[in-house]
């Protein structure tokens, strides 16, 4: 049985990723509890402010005629927590003993399983994370506090979010128990800010758009879970979003998989600590700063690009396009590769939809494929970073079966999905490319297990490559592509294969020796509490017996 | 025997560890346990982790040129898995008292396992001792440094006496590991339709009979009731019953004798899956990739005189040519020789 989710019990951002909901802007706090009582009254005022899931009432055909929809505010407020920011706040001994590993130890303890070695080691990230994780404890991140802002059509970012920002600045100083932390750039703010690259349309207004730094669009792959839209909207977002059916249909994932205290796709209780109502409805989080190497990227790029166009004799622009779609496994505007898999596709189909890029059928059509078909690859490389964060069908190990009751479907992927929620950091500024200029990504991953989900995608599917037959190879974009400090000559720089069918009668190309593209600036996990929860810690009434 | 399988030979080995107390470096006296446990962390491993890539302290048995693997391990004791379950109503009425203790699993010393995987062209003890005589020829003095800790070992004195010790000491292997297929083996089909058939004419009788059995109980003259022609005079329903019992146990009793004895033949060797033509495939691949990279975009006549430098410098089909050591992750370029 599908039971309603209690929306009003979740917190916002699980449900939403709002910037696809007009929230361009960001900014994400991060405070230091240093007096167990304060922080706990610190949280009962935050709590008030906290944006819930409930459905908003946003005036489209999609929610008429509900009454219960609550207006969408100009501003979001989410709240999170570290492992130390639970101990700041004395929970019991055993509901803290009880948290994941992963989350006890803390992102900058597991680096070597996430990659973050060479120019991502934790020595090496921003001063808010060095600071947090030094001995002396005194500026350990115990708190997150995001807030996204909506933006007008001029793309100016709404009053409130700085009235907003004040008053929490005012709420830190009258508590005199939390403290916000600085140190994330070169600005010497107290906030990590983001936002969206905005377009100029034409006409003095902008649209945002979903445009990382190395000029990709980002963003497509979100899962679906149950309860998450309404049934209507459902039937469309599974497709491309949900889990593959072993009949080959697509379903929204089990709830379980991404929001604590509901069944999951092993049909068992995500593991969590006690009581239950700490953690139901709560999840977990992983929130990383990557750093994009732009000139390092677009100079790559150029270079192969030249040995792709002699190699495969075709033009330099094709090549280049071609190259940068391989690496990803979509086109920069984000048509996959298995729908428009050569530059003419590609040109053909952006010539079919010219116009009715703003169309849910739009939408839907850049999702709506499975690895079924190119299995060896000869569309999508099998070590494209699409290919690897979700794998689809891929890994059905019956999949080459003719018999359809041998199909498993996405049973080796659906465990491990998680929930995207960031956005990019920086300038948009089309000037000169520098690898040192402060831009990049910030990463979000929602999920139930982060040891499961989050961190298995990245040290497997991102930093590994067996799975995918391609070795130690790691993911051409985000993966680390230096030699292990530790190996010595036995380290190996990462390289990056686009196979060729051989009908075409041109050999696979090799991108050797890849650059470093993306680096670790900090980060850290965070527990994401319920309304529940959150009122049980301000109140300090948790009772784990 | 599944000690053979996929042309390797799976050799696993319970050595028990001696119950005394023996001297340790610093004069203080040590169970045996303790001092095979100290002297197994002194054991180098192979170079092929993050702590001993760099250490240039090679196992000893990278020495040997036949050996995959080779694990040891202490086992103290078997693990205690609490009190048999039983159901509170069965003990009521078996009267058995929960409170009376039941005994309790121990081993009579701690063991030494020892599993070795490497390969022989055959089953058979002989080979088993062939290889074991041979390891004694690399590495006795670390062998003797780790089996001086277990019962019997001191009567060990050469690669002869170290094959009979390990023989008495071994342990079947049930389910060995075989990782070097790359394509479906080809496996012998197992025709189950025949026994299928067996199996269902013979619980066919049975069934049959004992229903038209039943029949009589209830008052049905069933001792009229013949198969004409088949069913001679002396046989009654109940003895045909009986021996479309039997015949079925005993149909069922051939599969399962037929599935064992098929499940028994060891698995196809796996084309060059020696330990010698991994390790050659392991080097090529390293070196073809670099050849690959620095060969793309090149003409035709440039691609094959650099294809002919390369195979007349690594010699892809010699195993014993340029190839990798065992026990090391790789071969840096600077190394290939």
């Amino acid at each position: 049985m599908i039971r309603d989710l209690n929306l009003a019990d979740i917190q916002g951002n699980i449900v939403r990723a709002y910037g696809s909901f007009g929230f361009a802007k960001a900014r994400y706090f991060f405070l230091h509890i240093e007096d167990a009582a304060a922080g706990r009254k610190f949280v009962d005022t935050v709590r008030e402010k906290v944006t819930t899931a409930e459905r908003w009432a946003l005036g489209g055909s999609e929610h008429k005629g509900k009454a219960s929809f609550v207006k969408r505010p100009n501003v979001t407020l989410n709240i999170a927590f570290t492992f130390r920011g639970l101990l700041a706040l004395d929970l019991p001994t055993r509901t803290l003993q009880a948290l994941p590993d992963e989350f006890i130890e803390g992102m900058a303890r597991r680096n070597h399983i996430l990659g973050d070695t060479n120019e991502s080691a934790p020595e090496k990230w921003d001063e808010i994370w060095r600071n947090s994780i030094s001995a002396d404890g005194k500026n350990q991140v115990h708190l997150w506090i995001s807030m996204n802002a909506l933006i007008n059509a001029k793309g100016e970012v709404t009053s409130e979010l700085e009235t907003q920002t004040t008053w929490l600045r005012e709420l830190c100083k009258s508590n005199g128990g939390v403290r916000l932390l600085k140190g994330h750039g070169p600005d010497g703010l107290d906030f990590q800010e983001g936002g969206a690259d905005l377009i100029p349309v034409g006409d003095g207004t902008v649209r945002p758009s979903n445009r990382e730094h190395f000029e990709y669009a980002d963003g497509f792959g979100n899962p679906v879970f149950q309860g998450q839209y309404e049934t209507e909207i459902e039937k469309e977002a599974v497709i491309g979003r949900g889990k593959i059916m072993p009949d080959q249909s697509w379903q929204p994932l089990a709830v379980g998989e991404f929001i604590l205290g509901h069944p999951d796709e092993s049909q068992g209780l995500p593991e969590a600590s006690k009581p239950w109502e700490f953690t139901r409805n709560g999840t977990f989080m992983a929130y990383r700063k990557l750093h994009e190497n732009t000139k390092s990227f677009v100079d790559y790029l150029d270079r192969m690009a030249e040995q792709y166009a002699a190699v495969m004799e075709v033009g330099v622009e094709e090549a280049r396009e071609t190259v940068k779609a391989k690496l990803v496994g979509r086109w920069a505007n984000g048509v996959p590769l298995n729908v428009a898999p050569t530059y003419a596709d590609k040109l053909a189909f952006d010539k079919k939809w010219k116009g009715k890029e703003d169309t849910r059928e739009y939408g839907t059509a850049l999702r709506d494929f499975k690895f079924a078909d190119d299995l060896e690859g000869f569309q999508c490389p099998v070590s494209a970073h699409m290919r690897r964060a979700n794998t689809r069908d891929m890994l059905d190990p019956r999949i080459t079966s003719t018999k359809p009751s041998d199909w498993a479907g996405s049973a080796l992927n659906k465990r491990r999905r998680i929930l995207r929620r960031g956005l990019p950091y920086g300038s948009f500024e089309k000037g000169a490319r520098d690898d040192n200029a402060e831009h990049g990504i910030i990463f979000i991953a929602v999920c139930a297990s982060l040891f499961r989900q989050f961190e298995f995608v990245q040290q497997q599917w991102m930093q590994y490559g067996l799975d995918f037959n391609v070795g130690n190879e790691t993911c051409p974009i985000i993966g680390n592509h230096g030699r292990d400090p530790d190996a010595g000559e036995h380290g190996t720089q990462s390289n990056f294969v686009i196979a060729s069918d051989p009908k075409t009668g041109k050999p696979p190309f090799v991108c050797p020796n890849l650059p470093q593209f993306v680096t670790t600036r900090g980060g850290d996990y965070f527990f994401l509490p319920s309304m529940t929860a959150l009122s049980m810690i301000a109140m300090g009434s948790i009772d784990p017996t | 025997m599944p000690n053979f399988d996929g042309g390797h030979y799976f050799l696993t080995v319970l050595a028990p560890v001696r119950n005394d107390t023996v001297a340790s470096d610093d004069g203080v006296p040590i169970s045996c346990e303790q001092a095979l446990r100290g002297e197994l962390a002194r054991l180098p491993t192979a170079l092929q982790s993050r702590v001993s890539v760099t250490s240039g302290l090679n196992s000893p048995f990278a020495r040997n040129k036949r050996t995959h693997f080779a694990r040891f391990s202490v086992i103290s004791d078997v693990i205690y898995n609490g009190r048999n379950p039983s159901d509170a109503i069965f003990n009521a009425v078996t009267g058995t008292n929960p409170i009376i203790p039941q005994p309790v699993d121990r081993l009579t010393s701690p063991f030494l396992l020892a599993a070795f995987d490497f390969d022989v062209p055959r089953s058979g003890d002989d080979e088993r001792d062939g290889y074991l005589r041979e390891l004694w020829g690399d590495m006795s003095e670390e062998l003797k440094a780790v089996f001086q800790f277990c019962t019997g070992f001191e009567r060990v004195t050469d690669g002869a006496s170290f094959a009979d010790y390990i023989a008495k000491c071994q342990v079947e292997t049930t389910m060995p590991f075989n990782d070097y297929w790359i394509t479906p083996p080809p496996l012998p089909e197992f025709n189950l339709t025949p026994w299928k058939l067996g199996i269902a004419i013979t619980a066919a009788i049975f069934v049959i009979s004992l229903l038209i059995s039943l029949c009589g109980l209830f008052g049905g003259d069933v001792a009229s009731w013949r198969i004409s022609g088949m069913m001679p005079s002396w046989l009654s329903w109940w003895g045909l019953t009986l021996i479309g019992l039997v015949a079925t146990v005993v149909v069922i009793w051939l599969l399962y004798r037929a599935v064992m004895a098929a499940g028994l033949k060891p698995f196809p060797t796996a084309p060059d899956s020696d330990l010698k033509s991994v390790l050659k495939a392991i080097f090529l691949q390293q070196r073809f990739v670099e050849f690959v990279v620095e060969h793309q975009g090149k003409d035709a006549a440039a691609l094959y005189a650099g294809f002919g430098a390369f195979l007349e410098q690594y010699q892809p089909s010699n195993p014993d040519g340029p190839t990798q050591t065992p026990g090391v992750i790789s071969t840096p370029r600077g190394e290939a020789k």
